[in-house]
């Protein structure tokens, strides 16, 4: 060792030379203003809820020699008991009592959401306003609407009064049972025209004898005309003509639909509908009146083909007995769907809470009928796609044959949620059946069922 | 080592736990050791003031702030302050992407004005010798020496503060003497310097 130490005598003294020679001065400048820095840094450590509030206003480091005195000073100020607690003393229960009044609040009040907007005559978008259509679809929305309805059965005998559409379907060939339908607002909307298909008879039907059903055909029609955004949602989805229409066409719409059930249950009521609707919603009817003659003429074509539909809904059950505990939307929304059928398991990515269902007017050629081979009878199948879409997917339509082989539904709803997902609505005896198809391997195969 | 019947180390631990309990005796120790760790500090960043005060800054509050975890190991407090500097050091660089190699020479600029010019020239040669050495050595080599000559630290506190072994740090002071020594100027190359 003592060997090395002098093989490697003249290196270390090279380095210590060195060493010697080199000159690093700690300022004294430099040193006291660490050491304040360590003097706050101890003041923080032993009164760490005054130095905390410090350090909310200013980085420790960053801190001049004057604005390190003020705060010292600052922090001896601060360091008593009240100024330390009374923040917490005040906001702690403080905090306790909005969270009291958020919890009563959402536990007793119900919020509903008033469709008023929708009869703003507004320009809007089709994709927006078909949206906000489906987002108005509360379970509780209508319960402001009874006592209407109690009023209007109340105020308005059924056999007389011109503002209710009866549409007695049991005249109908097939309709064996005599059972009255009418329009109402949780009725799908293909079950609107397969209502007014299978009513090609006068209006006066109103007047039918059977007043069990014409009673509740008042209440259904009562609620029908108080809720006209659901309406709209119905003509929407199944008109499809919204898309280039503004919100003033959607209330026109609304009253053609209400036209079109004229229509098809006889083509020539159309003026006495408006007559009624006039009646009871003069904004709507005078829209109606303007727009009635140009919009009659489609809707016929349509309602022609439907007229032979509805020879096999007497099955249906009558909506009317059950209308307020129901509530249910005359076009479901997909994110309905399938909250109202958690064993549908479909992509998230695909279909989000934002998903909007929009009718295009480029599925108004495919919306209408088609034929059950079977029977050799037709349905009203109608078509939606998300929004996100561009294009429908290629969804062999013969599967709609199978899966309606041997059944009478009263409407078929295609949506269509993807490229390769595409979730079939069937209604039949009111009960809805949804099928959700994938595309796999080319071939559309069911992947979920639910039935309700 | 006991002077006197007074060992350092033990005044110094002794410091330690007081600080420990009470953070203000913390500024004595602070005040032992800033000069030392700040010459360290200083070497390894070329003298740059800034730079060296904050690293300073840095080391004695990360000193402050963790005291209560220091563990005494029989080695001077130094110790581990040499290893937060050190750490500090290296993570400064890392941040500021900068070159680790210090210039010593730029140490020139702070040299006494006091010394007669043949000391300036002699000074001034051989700082840029151990300017030019340690550019040919490693970052570990440079450490070694800044340690073992330049701070006065002895193997097994270099071990502690490097994280490496007493015998590795041995074997490495070895090697980088054997190496400096081949680096070592001739006495033709100190008239070059002239």
């Amino acid at each position: 060792m003592r060997r090395n130490s002098n093989y490697f005598g003249d290196v270390s003294q090279f380095f210590l030379r060195a060493k010697k020679e080199e000159n690093f001065v700690l300022d004294a400048k430099i040193k006291n203003s660490v050491r304040e820095k360590l003097s706050l840094k101890i003041n923080e450590i032993k009164n760490p809820v005054s130095e905390k509030t410090q350090e909310e206003v200013q980085p420790v480091s960053n801190y001049s020699d004057y604005t390190i005195k003020r705060i010292v000073e600052e922090a001896t100020v601060k360091r008593d008991f009240w100024s330390i607690w009374k923040r917490q003393l005040i906001s702690v229960p403080a905090s306790l009592a909005a969270l009291t009044l958020i919890v009563f609040a959402a536990n007793n009040f119900n919020f509903t959401l008033q469709p008023k907007e929708t009869f703003l005559p507004k320009t809007e978008k089709t994709s927006d306003l078909a949206a906000s259509l489906l987002d108005t679809k509360a379970p509780e929305e209508n319960t402001a609407d009874s006592a209407m309805i109690a009023d209007a059965i109340n105020k308005q005998p059924e056999a007389n009064n011109p503002d209710i559409l009866v549409l007695d379907i049991g005249s109908m060939g097939e309709n064996s049972s005599g059972e009255t339908r009418s329009l109402n607002k949780y009725q799908p909307a293909e079950n609107i025209q397969t209502s007014s298909g299978a009513a090609s008879q006068p209006t006066n039907q109103q007047n039918t004898a059977d007043n069990q059903t014409a009673s509740d055909t008042t209440q259904t029609q009562s609620e029908y005309q108080t809720q006209p955004q659901t309406n709209t949602e119905t003509s929407t989805a199944a008109d499809s003509n919204v898309d280039s229409q503004t919100e003033e066409n959607i209330n026109r719409t609304t009253t053609q639909n209400v036209q079109t059930e004229n229509i098809a249950s006889n083509q020539t009521i159309a003026s006495q509908d408006q007559t009624g609707t006039q009646t009871t919603q003069p904004q709507i009817a005078s829209e109606t009146a303007e727009t009635s003659s140009t919009q009659t003429a489609s809707l016929n074509v349509t309602d022609n083909t439907l007229n032979t539909n509805l020879s096999t809904d007497n099955q249906l059950p009558d909506y009317n007995l059950t209308l307020p505990e129901t509530e249910t939307p005359a076009t479901p929304a997909i994110d309905e769907i399938i909250n109202n059928n958690p064993a549908i398991i479909v992509n998230p990515d695909l279909i989000k809470s934002t998903t909007t269902i929009t009718a295009l007017s480029e599925y108004q050629k495919n919306a209408g009928v088609y034929i059950n081979t079977d029977k050799n009878k037709l349905y009203s199948v109608n078509y939606y796609k998300a929004s996100s879409l561009t294009h429908e997917p290629i969804f062999d339509k013969m599967i709609l044959t199978d899966l309606t082989a041997n059944k009478t539904p009263s409407a078929v709803n295609v949506y269509y949620l993807s490229g390769t997902r595409v979730l079939v609505e069937v209604v039949e005896n009111g009960i809805k059946k949804l099928f959700l198809y994938e595309q796999r391997d080319g071939a559309w195969t069911v992947i979920k069922y639910e039935k309700n | 080592m006991n002077m006197g019947g007074v060992n350092p180390l033990d005044i110094e631990k002794r410091q330690i736990e007081e600080a420990k309990k009470d953070p203000e005796k913390f500024l004595p120790l602070y005040d032992k050791y800033a000069e030392q760790i700040y010459r360290y500090i200083a070497r390894r960043t070329g003298n740059n003031h800034d730079t060296a005060h904050d690293i300073l800054s840095q080391t004695f509050l990360d000193a402050l702030s963790h005291i209560k975890e220091f563990t005494w190991q029989g080695f001077p407090f130094s110790s581990w302050l040499y290893k937060i500097a050190h750490n500090n050091v290296i993570k400064y660089y890392k941040k500021s992407e900068k070159t680790r190699y210090s210039p010593i020479e730029e140490a020139r600029n702070v040299s006494d004005i006091n010394q007669n010019i043949e000391e300036k020239i002699e000074s001034s040669i051989t700082q840029k010798q151990v300017q030019e050495m340690m550019q040919k050595l490693e970052e570990e080599e440079r450490e070694i020496i800044r340690l073992k000559f330049f701070e006065g630290v002895s193997n097994i506190e270099i071990a502690d503060i490097m994280g490496l072994s007493v015998t590795n740090v041995g074997v490495k002071v070895f090697r980088v003497l054997k190496k400096a020594k081949t680096m070592l100027p001739s006495k033709h190359d100190l008239k070059k310097y002239a």
